[in-house]
């Protein structure tokens, strides 16, 4: 094969496989993507998979938010987001909770006694706006830090 | 279709597929080192965490923490060997296979990121590339090739996986957001879903993107402008002016990813995305020239060829390479020595 022939199958194929047929096919892999980050519309108000750390009750109630690594494992937001929604779409919040509840009992913060899984959502726009009033809660596990007082 | 073979087979000097190989593999390497944390914690996540892509689709169990640090480390290991051109025929392809398997498994848990795609393309195409001819550490002494095509083709395919790769986006947008993500306000909700998520996971989020989503008419123009720097982009292919246009604005449309999403592609925002795209031995002569002496514009007046113009004036001449040794040689005039 000649090395002009060699050049023009490596870029036919680069063109077919990384080009049109993850278009085609709608697939996002890796390496082979459609790449549709940022592609799908969004309205304003899109829910939130997460888990924040709680402690107390009533007008004694403090929450706090849980970075990443505490969620899921991982220094990744987006991974970390996809592993919450997945567990709740998969009915295993529970599951979920237990091992975030343990990753704060050894890393913190410290007085957080429960963890609540929850999906939350808030008109994205507002809330840069000042307005922090969330559309929607709902708490779809709730289990206790080892450790914790509860 | 003459032109554009004439184009693709040009022949380049083994330089530029030698700086090339520094640079990208060299990137590869050390985001492997950089991101360590990363690969080293995602090889124990949970287990029913697992969700296999890419090459690894057929594993219905996540492989053992293991096998995947012995994995990681022989990436390393063979990354840092391949930049240095040692056994590159050896340490190419096992660091491009290695590289491939640890990052896929790192985006095996359920979300891929997209900023390794390119990466692991060049990372293919220079690992089965003759991209050792020249700077590497166990053939210091030998003298250059003449340029010639095997050099200037494989270059050039990474130059056209750079532009698929924003083609394909914007298709995507198109495709996906139609004339809504152009016109409307698609853009300032991803913008701002974006930042609030991040708020509501607990990470860093960018408070200028948080700040503009408050102003509606930014973001058609925005949209239009993302769309037009994707969909454009095999105009850079021209080489020449439009070329750095082009390079200049997807550039610019990262920096504004970064500010207004703190969203990072660090392969794109160091330029080494665009690099195929130009005659990048050109820097490295340069600085072996600069302590000697300052050169003119009588010198060498139009600079290095454009890699990917088309045209005769895309050839580099024959003998480029030798012409850059002579003067290398001391001399203070390089053209008096010409035969």
């Amino acid at each position: 094969m000649t090395s002009s022939w060699r050049a023009w199958l490596v870029v036919a194929a680069f063109v077919g496989v990384f080009g049109a047929w993850p278009v085609l096919a709608e697939r996002d892999s890796y390496p082979v993507s459609n790449l549709p980050m940022f592609a799908s519309p969004r309205t304003r108000t899109e829910p939130v998979v997460t888990a924040v750390a709680v402690a107390g009750e009533g007008a004694d109630r403090r929450v706090w938010r849980l970075g990443p690594r505490r969620l899921a494992g991982t220094d990744e937001v987006i991974a970390a987001g996809a592993t919450l929604r997945r567990a709740v779409l998969a009915g295993s919040a529970d599951r979920l909770c237990d091992e975030i509840a343990a990753r704060v009992a050894v890393g913190g913060p410290r007085g957080a006694e429960g963890i609540e899984v929850i999906t939350e959502r808030y008109d994205a726009v507002a809330w840069f706006e000042g307005d922090r009033t969330p559309a929607e809660r709902v708490v779809h596990h709730r289990c206790d830090v080892p450790g914790g007082r509860s | 279709m003459k032109r554009v073979n004439r184009w693709l087979m040009a022949p380049a000097p083994a330089e530029r597929l030698a700086v090339l190989r520094v640079l990208v593999l060299g990137y590869a390497t050390a985001f492997l080192v950089v991101r360590s944390n990363a690969f080293w914690t995602s090889a124990a996540r949970p287990p029913w965490q697992w969700r296999p892509v890419g090459v690894l689709w057929f594993l219905d169990d996540a492989p053992s923490a293991w096998s995947v640090r012995i994995l990681f480390v022989v990436a390393i290991a063979a990354g840092v060997a391949a930049t240095a051109g040692w056994r590159y025929r050896m340490t190419g392809p096992v660091f491009a296979v290695a590289f491939l398997v640890v990052t896929t498994h790192r985006l095996s848990w359920g979300s891929v990121l997209h900023t390794e795609h390119l990466v692991v393309l060049h990372v293919m195409i220079l690992a089965f590339s003759p991209a050792a001819e020249v700077w590497r550490v166990d053939a210091r002494r030998r003298p250059s090739p003449a340029a010639d095509p095997r050099f200037g083709w494989p270059v050039r395919v990474m130059a056209v996986a750079t532009v698929v790769g924003y083609v394909v986006a914007g298709v995507a947008k198109v495709r996906y957001g139609g004339s809504e993500w152009l016109v409307g306000d698609v853009l300032r909700h991803h913008i701002a879903f974006d930042n609030l998520r991040k708020v509501l996971l607990g990470d860093h989020h960018s408070a200028l993107g948080g700040w503009v989503v408050r102003f509606d008419a930014v973001f058609p123009p925005l949209a239009l402008a993302t769309v037009l720097v994707e969909l454009a982009a095999p105009l850079a292919l021209l080489g020449g002016r439009l070329r750095t246009v082009w390079v200049a604005a997807a550039w610019g449309f990262h920096v504004g990813i970064v500010a207004l999403m703190a969203i990072a592609f660090p392969y794109h925002l160091t330029g080494l995305a665009y690099a195929p795209l130009f005659a990048v031995e050109g820097l490295a002569r340069r600085r072996s020239v600069r302590p000697r002496r300052r050169p003119s514009p009588r010198d060498d007046p139009r600079g290095s060829p454009p890699a990917m113009s088309v045209g005769p004036r895309s050839h580099p001449p024959a003998d480029a390479h030798r012409r850059v040794r002579v003067w290398e040689g001391g001399s203070r005039s390089p053209r008096r020595r010409l035969p």
